[in-house]
């Protein structure tokens, strides 16, 4: 039997290296005590990076971009005995400790909360469970001070941005992309935003873990309802959209939410199939300027399955009912489970929170016209805003 | 067309002599510095490699000379494929091509074999790992509670 042990440092370096995921680098760290000094710890997710964006006034409003988080979508096994037997699976969305704000490491699950409920456990120990990194969200958190005669006014609204890691290799250059009344783009290393001129209305998401190709997932939405699904493939060498049939995903799950569409591979969940999409059932759904909700934005999931065509609530799929909420056992059996009566789930700030669910995407009103859109984000992807009775959402994702 | 390349003599570990056309060879660095800068037609003795993992190198260092070079009718697909089932071994034999690649300077197997035990570990818990390569947990009590650490999330619950 090889002796890994032996492997020389700079081979240690080069092997971690090959290892994209944060989580990935605290785990080989974790194995012995050679590979642990070899390979420093990871940054953090969440980078300082410039808020000078130069938002217009709106009104009485006085808008500034506080700071951008980075959420990510872990996929977390349980570890069976039985090693043919498939892992249990869960869904879990963390942000990552941030420097604004000194904001520690935060649960958002299930997506639509953005408290973990107050009997959460408060250390989750992952070191008997598979933890897997699913893909990452960036989120915008923008502070708008409002100037009333009797009494001033702070909300904090919440959108996405579009993050893109440059495909070289070795590279950690990025692109990042905002839009919020303006248009605006941010290169790694610059200190400062770049308006746009030609502005963007809606941005595509994105983003994952996972690379090319790049995918289009049309949603057609019937009195609140997905009733049929598109799924559209970038043609790299010809830069055209080709229709995939309906087997193009029994390899891929897809997970929507407001901020994010990840795709993972079918196979981390050993359901011995794919063919899935995830999303909330208010994803179509959401308020526009002005029209924001307070407080919680409360739903539930569902999962549309590409093979049957059908839609259902995730409660009525015993295979994955715990996938993201409530929590299976053993997930919160094994942790430290912290008496509920000392934490407060309401915010401990003066600010007002709301949850601003813009859309991520470009929408079109109309469920049978395509638009013309294109992979890179700095180019029009979709004007139209949408109306309340809109048919049918555009998304993008990587897969 | 390829009978009059000309020929490097390479001998391994084992005593075990190989004669390679010079584009194949050259694909190491180290042996194209000993090539370039020894005498003509002496042979290369690469001293830290057996004649079995020379061979499986040879193998993948024709392969890639033979697609850049368009003798072999092969899309970049059906070569990455290729290099998948070649890292498709057991774990003596990668671990003997990782240290092979870094000796001879080969920087594309040296890649897919530091990507292909990367993969080994990808999403794995620490026992797990430690158990797939052998390794043995030796870290100090104090090391092994920073571990811990590392290995939990601990969540703020009041946020902001």
């Amino acid at each position: 039997m090889a002796d890994w042990f032996q492997l020389p440092p700079e081979l240690v370096v080069l092997v971690a290296k090959c290892l994209e995921a944060r989580f990935d680098i605290l785990r080989f760290r974790s194995v012995c005590s050679s590979w642990r000094s070899s390979v420093p710890l990871p940054p953090k997710l969440n980078p300082l990076l410039p808020t000078n964006l130069p938002l217009p006034r709106r009104g009485r409003g006085e808008w500034s971009l506080s700071y951008i988080s980075v959420n990510t979508l872990y996929l977390i096994r349980s570890s069976r005995a039985n090693q043919t037997e498939a892992p249990a699976c869960w869904l879990a969305k963390i942000r990552d400790a941030t420097h604004h704000h000194r904001v520690e490491m935060q649960l958002l699950n299930p997506p639509w909360l953005e408290r973990p409920p107050r009997n959460f456990p408060k250390v989750l120990d992952l070191t008997n469970f598979q933890v897997l990194e699913l893909g990452h969200e960036h989120v915008g958190h923008y502070d708008v001070s409002i100037d009333h005669p009797i009494e001033a006014h702070y909300a904090t609204y919440r959108q996405k941005v579009v993050f893109l890691w440059s495909s070289t290799i070795d590279s950690d250059d990025f692109i990042m992309f905002s839009v919020f009344g303006i248009s605006a783009v941010l290169r790694s290393g610059e200190k400062e935003w770049t308006v746009l001129e030609n502005s963007v209305s809606a941005l595509p998401d994105a983003e994952s873990s996972w690379l090319s190709p790049l995918l289009f997932l049309e949603m057609f939405w019937e009195a609140g309802k997905v009733v049929r699904v598109r799924v559209l493939r970038m043609n790299e060498e010809e830069h055209k959209w080709d229709e995939m049939d309906s087997l193009s995903l029994r390899d891929r799950i897809l997970f929507m939410g407001f901020h994010e569409a990840v795709s993972a591979p079918a196979s981390e969940f050993g359901w011995g199939r794919g063919n899935l999409i995830f999303y909330p059932e208010n994803l179509s759904d959401y308020p526009g300027f002005g029209n924001h909700e307070y407080g919680i934005w409360y739903t539930y999931m569902l999962v549309f399955d590409l093979e049957t065509g059908t839609a259902s609530r995730l409660e009525n799929c015993p295979a994955y009912r715990n996938l993201f909420w409530p929590p299976p056992e053993w997930v919160t059996s094994s942790t430290e489970v912290i008496s509920n009566s000392t934490h407060s789930i309401t915010s401990a700030t003066s600010k007002s929170e709301c949850t601003y669910l813009e859309p991520d995407l470009a929408i079109s009103p109309t469920a049978n016209t395509l638009k013309t859109v294109t992979s890179s984000a700095s180019k029009e992807v979709g004007t139209e805003h949408p109306s309340p009775s809109s048919k049918c959402s555009f998304k993008f994702c990587f897969f | 067309m390829g009978s009059t390349s000309t020929k490097i003599k390479l001998r391994t570990s084992d005593q075990k002599v190989f004669e390679v056309e010079e584009a194949v060879a050259v694909q190491s660095q180290t042996i194209k510095y000993f090539y370039e800068n020894g005498c003509p037609g002496s042979v290369i003795h690469v001293h830290s490699v057996s004649g079995d993992i020379l061979s499986k190198i040879l193998d993948y260092c024709k392969k890639h000379v033979n697609s850049a070079a368009g003798k072999e009718d092969i899309s970049p697909e059906e070569l990455y494929e290729w290099d998948a089932n070649f890292v498709k071994v057991d774990q003596n034999t990668l671990f003997d091509l990782i240290l092979a690649a870094n000796c001879l300077k080969i920087e594309s197997l040296l890649d897919l074999t530091c990507q292909t035990v990367a993969n080994m570990i990808k999403g794995k818990r620490p026992k797990e790992i430690r158990t797939t390569f052998n390794i043995k947990n030796d870290y100090t009590p104090e090391a092994e509670e920073a571990v811990r650490r590392e290995n939990k999330w601990a969540f703020d619950m009041l946020g902001v």
